[in-house]
């Protein structure tokens, strides 16, 4: 019993220690020069760029 | 959070094949605004890459080279908002678009995302081709994959 404790205890703290999968995914901006390097290899393809806020 | 939304699933999930790629940028405006509040759920379509942009950097230098963005054909163009970036916003360019000291081919942009992407959006006929209207003619925008392609831009026959 004292087992399954400890194990449940110890899955719980990674849970919560773990960033969230959503914000894992978002990368940061490497300032303009990402999205001109961006904006640059995508040559020949339309490009939408879309500047939002999250709320 | 609508502009994202709709262009999700008006623009990307109605026209699979359209041969467009997006940059989504994503920054605090609202007092609430947080990395953590990212709608990553909104926004999924494989074309469409993500950023969050702590300082805003993409939309404060957008805000301050509006003049400069040439040529611009569509969209309602105008940011009435007192802010210290550009937000809100989208900003279409043509596929031989280049950015040296300013990205050039601007097709359209405009405020709110949701009010002015929708009207181009609308115009939307498949996944090959789009039309929108300014300056009294109506243009064809292509969005066949480039391979072999001359012509990108031409008026609507």
């Amino acid at each position: 019993m004292k087992r399954l404790v400890l194990v449940a205890a110890v899955i719980g703290v990674l849970l919560a220690s773990a960033p969230s999968a959503q914000s894992s995914r978002l990368a940061h901006l490497g300032g303009v020069e990402e999205l001109k390097s961006w904006f640059n290899a995508g040559q020949g393809h339309p490009r939408l760029v879309l500047l939002l806020s999250p709320t | 959070m609508a502009g994202a939304r709709w262009a999700q699933r008006e623009l990307l999930e109605k026209n699979p094949k359209a041969d467009v790629r997006v940059f989504a940028i994503w920054f605090r405006m609202y007092p609430g605004d947080a990395e953590s509040k990212w709608p990553g759920q909104l926004l999924t379509d494989a074309r469409v890459e993500h950023r969050w942009d702590e300082p805003k950097s993409a939309g404060r230098w957008f805000l301050t080279r509006l003049t400069s963005l040439r040529p611009s054909r569509g969209g309602d163009g105008t940011f009435p908002q007192q802010a210290d970036a550009l937000w809100d916003c989208y900003l279409m360019f043509d596929r031989n678009a280049v950015w040296n000291d300013t990205p050039s081919g601007i097709l359209s942009w405009g405020y709110t995302v949701m009010r002015t992407l929708e009207a181009w959006g609308a115009m939307i006929e498949n996944d090959t081709r789009a039309y929108y209207t300014a300056g009294g003619r109506v243009w064809v925008l292509d969005l066949e994959p480039a391979a072999g392609k001359k012509k990108r831009i031409e008026p609507k026959r």
